[in-house]
């Protein structure tokens, strides 16, 4: 079987890891970037199932990337989810008025990224 | 709550000095300074905590990934190891959230979202939460309702709200010691309700119980041995409390119980 391919951007090198491995062993297919040009050029020439995507990233920030996708008929339906340490209301306002399809914040329950993951897939 | 209403006065006094034109240099300038510093102090709370997130999400995740057993199986001892982890990086985890919380609290940054709601069978189903906590340790929680069946409504953010009361009965449950009492009683009064918690147990209660008012302060009350915290949970109650209008007291009732006061508009406006 195919599996679903999901693109973590994210310029935390060892959080990308832990979520890989958890990905992973969930049985999905992981892509990394640990910037925003980075992970924006691999959106655009991998085509992921999803993209989870902090929102604080080098050279071109979450927000920033996932209008970019969220706005270009060709990308739009890939499903992004917003992860990042930034909490308050207006940052969760900010991820979903970008686009997001979900806003969770750091640190996140397995549990629920999960399952936000496959009701988005 | 504090330090934005300081900034509001600081504004304000600011705009007084433009209007009157005649102000000298200095005086603007030691009253930016002071708008500098405060504005600082908010900013500061909140990135600390903001750095503090990201580190910690890692440690939970490579907590859950040795407990889930992902990368093998554990023994018996290797599984006693990773609660004791576990149960570090929650205690960590609350009082980032806590820290969090109280900086959005002092710069204003929390949005209210306002229901109807019950506060009887809210309160109750609060309590309900800690009964177990409370047999294992003789402790006995009681509300203590006129017509409890009869529905009191009030508009308020049930969310936060339920911090409120979550940290005031934790807290009570926490300090006193073995066989006390948690008594929760509710007044019905013209346009608000007044929440009243006694709490009377075996610890001496503090000479000043208004300090637990302040943050990063327990002054006085003495907490279960290995209990450490920030003192934040009572400011963050009141700064909750404060946005919705309302108040939060704290009184000495007896040699060894206090009690907590707290008020609440029926309707918002």
């Amino acid at each position: 079987m195919l599996k679903n391919k999901i693109l973590i951007v994210d310029d935390e090198e060892d959080f990308v890891q832990v979520v890989k491995m958890r990905l992973e062993f969930n049985g999905f297919e992981v892509s990394t970037a640990n910037d925003g040009k980075e992970g924006l050029q691999k959106a655009r020439e991998e085509f992921p199932n999803l993209i989870i995507l902090d929102a604080m990233l080098p050279s071109i920030d979450g927000f920033k990337i996932c209008k970019l996708l969220k706005f270009d008929e060709k990308y739009q339906n890939i499903p992004v989810v917003m992860l990042s340490a930034l909490s308050q209301d207006m940052d969760r306002t900010m991820g979903l008025q970008s686009g997001a399809d979900k806003y969770l914040t750091k640190p996140f329950n397995d549990q629920e990224l999960l399952e936000v993951i496959n009701s988005l897939l | 709550m504090r330090i934005f209403t300081k900034l509001r006065e600081l504004f304000n006094k600011l705009n007084k000095f433009l209007i009157i034109k005649t102000v000298k240099k200095t005086d603007i300038e030691s009253l930016i300074q002071e708008i500098t510093e405060l504005s600082y102090q908010t900013t500061f709370l909140s990135t600390v905590s903001h750095e503090l997130r990201t580190p910690l999400a890692i440690i939970k995740e490579c907590i859950y990934l040795i407990t889930d057993e992902v990368k093998g199986p554990l023994t018996p001892e290797q599984k006693q190891i990773m609660l004791i982890a576990e149960k570090n990086y929650l205690r960590l985890d609350k009082l980032v959230t806590d820290l969090v919380l109280m900086s959005e609290i002092e710069s204003n940054r929390i949005k209210l979202v306002y229901a109807d709601l019950n506060i009887k069978e809210f309160i109750s189903s609060i309590c309900a939460k800690y009964k177990k906590v409370a047999e294992g340790k003789k402790i006995i929680i009681k509300t203590l309702f006129q017509s409890p069946e009869t529905p009191l409504m009030v508009e308020l953010d049930k969310l936060k709200m339920e911090i409120v009361f979550n940290n005031i009965i934790s807290n009570s449950i926490r300090f006193i010691k073995d066989g006390g009492s948690v008594q929760i009683m509710l007044n019905d009064l013209p346009n608000c309700v007044e929440i009243r918690l006694q709490d009377i147990g075996n610890s001496p209660t503090p000479k000043n119980v208004n300090l637990l008012l302040e943050i990063f302060r327990q002054d006085g009350r003495s907490p279960r041995s290995g209990y450490q915290g920030l003192g934040l949970g009572l400011p963050i109650s009141k700064g909750i409390v404060m946005m919705h209008k309302g108040t939060l007291e704290i009184n000495t009732i007896s040699e060894k119980g206090i009690e907590v006061v707290v008020t609440l508009p029926k309707r918002k406006n």
